[in-house]
């Protein structure tokens, strides 16, 4: 589903966020990237969807080979596949719970009659229909990450990527957080989900792939 | 959960997206719609100013005719015959002295009894006559003219053409401020509306940033911009006629043979300002999102 062959990504400043990156995810896997900040985790991430290039190597994302003259319609199509969540939840603050989710599912084209269901839908699996009228600023750190969640599985991704979901979050809204996420890839998503906090991905008993300055240490359980 | 039902357009949601850029901007938006406005109103004075002497011009002109005065002893039927050979005249009509006075007395209407103090009738019997209209405007008009004042019984000519030549001339200039007035309409509106939609992407990055990583198309991220840029030229054009009418009212009480291009109007004060709104939003977008 996910395929690095010896992706490197080099910034312009000659900064090595990532080196040799050879990384094998198949499709309905859960896998942890862990490792302190700058080890190149979102930049990983952001390879994924297109969020940037690499500068070597080749990379495969549900067979869409992604290099520098992938079109605008073919990262369109790529991004509606996958589902995003930022550690900064990145919701619109002028606009309801509902309305964030049903913005995202506008802008990609949902028939307007199928989006209150969607919506319900994704707003009952992170357990918050009760918040669909509340601003994002009306709402806890974990409560607008679980949004956040709630609008990324709304266009019912074949991946998940989730930068530091649980970054800003108590212990008990993490681990939470983390009960939706296994949820979403116990139905058959696969999920990514980098994080800096390694006893949450060694207690999950899933597979986790360590970086440390851009380079891949380990990968296994 | 069944989202594979995609549909191209959602027209409504992104017009709706468009009125929403508007609502958050509304200040600087409505600013640049009366800047764009006054913009407008000046080119459409200057059209109203230009079509108006053109159709001056035209009428002049379709009236054009020579003058020949003659002397009392002129003979009218030979002198008929003669101006009939020369090459540039159409067509030839004498008037009687008794007739150019019953002319004079319907020209000044209610006036006409001051030419009853008159003894007798100063008026010369006269020639009219119609030209090529290949003439009128050229330097051959002033040769037939000639032509014409030297034949036996002639006492003097009269054309208008000095008049026409005036006019003409004063078109050009109009004209020239006309050009000069759309290059700065043209330079004024795209700025405006172009610096007002770069102002609401930068107020929107957010939103953006988030469509596109959702997976949101060019089109569908740049659309509402381009309502944008519509409704910005719709409102200028349509203030900017709303006031042209309300001044062509007002002038027209005080001359009423002043002429109002209606279709021009809309083409000019919709059609291009609607294209120029359209254009900025064009500009914007391309500066800031590329």
């Amino acid at each position: 589903m996910i395929v690095f062959e010896h992706v490197s990504k080099i910034f312009k400043n000659n900064w090595t966020a990532l080196y040799d990156i050879n990384l094998n995810v198949n499709k309905g896997e859960f896998v942890f990237l862990v490792g302190p900040t700058g080890a190149g985790k979102s930049t990983l991430l952001k390879l994924i969807y297109c969020g940037d290039s690499a500068s070597s190597g080749k990379l495969n994302v549900m067979s869409y080979p992604l290099h520098d003259s992938l079109s605008d319609a073919q990262i369109t199509q790529l991004r509606r596949k996958i589902g995003i969540v930022f550690q900064d939840f990145k919701l619109l603050l002028d606009r309801t719970v509902y309305e964030n989710i049903e913005f995202t599912l506008r802008v990609i084209g949902i028939r307007p009659l199928l989006i209150p269901e969607i919506v319900t839908s994704a707003l009952n699996k992170v357990g918050l229909y009760n918040r669909k009228d509340f601003y994002p600023y009306q709402l806890s750190g974990g409560e607008q990450q679980k949004i956040a969640i709630a609008r990324a599985i709304a266009k019912n991704p074949e991946i998940l990527l989730a930068d530091e979901p649980t970054g800003n979050i108590d212990y008990k809204g993490s681990t939470e957080i983390l009960r939706i996420l296994k949820d979403i890839n116990f139905n058959g998503t696969t999920v990514l989900m980098a994080t800096h906090d390694h006893i949450i991905a060694e207690t999950s008993n899933k597979r986790i792939v360590r970086l440390e300055n851009g380079k891949l240490l380990s990968d296994g359980d | 959960m069944k989202t594979e039902s995609y549909y191209p357009m959602a027209i409504n949601f992104l017009l709706n997206e468009g009125l929403k850029n508007i609502s958050r901007n509304k200040s600087a938006f409505f600013l640049s719609v009366g800047v764009s406005t006054a913009c407008l109103l000046l080119l459409s004075l200057f059209i109203l100013l230009t079509t108006n002497l053109l159709r001056a011009k035209n009428q002049i002109e379709e009236k054009f005719e020579i003058y020949a005065f003659l002397t009392p002893d002129a003979d009218a039927n030979a002198l008929i015959e003669k101006v009939n050979l020369i090459s540039g005249v159409r067509q030839v009509t004498y008037v009687s002295k008794e007739e150019a006075l019953i002319e004079l007395r319907t020209d000044l209407a209610e006036n006409a009894s001051i030419l009853d103090i008159l003894d007798r009738n100063p008026l010369p019997a006269s020639l009219r006559i119609k030209i090529d209209p290949s003439y009128k405007l050229s330097e051959r008009l002033g040769e037939l003219e000639e032509k014409i004042r030297i034949l036996k019984g002639v006492k003097e000519t009269w054309s208008g053409h000095d008049l026409l030549i005036r006019i003409q001339k004063i078109i050009r200039t109009v004209i020239g401020f006309d050009i000069g007035v759309l290059i700065i309409v043209f330079f004024a509106i795209i700025f405006i509306v172009s610096r007002t939609v770069e102002a609401t992407i930068v107020a929107k990055a957010r939103e953006i940033e988030i469509m596109k990583l959702v997976g949101a198309s060019n089109t569908m991220v740049r659309f509402p911009f381009y309502v944008e840029g519509f409704l910005h030229g719709l409102f200028g054009g349509v203030i900017a006629i709303i006031l042209t009418v309300v001044i062509y009212i007002f002038a027209q009480a005080h001359f009423p043979m002043l002429y109002f291009p209606w279709l021009m109007f809309l083409i000019v004060n919709l059609f291009f300002s609607i294209l120029l709104g359209i254009g900025g939003s064009y500009l914007a977008l391309s500066r800031i999102l590329k």
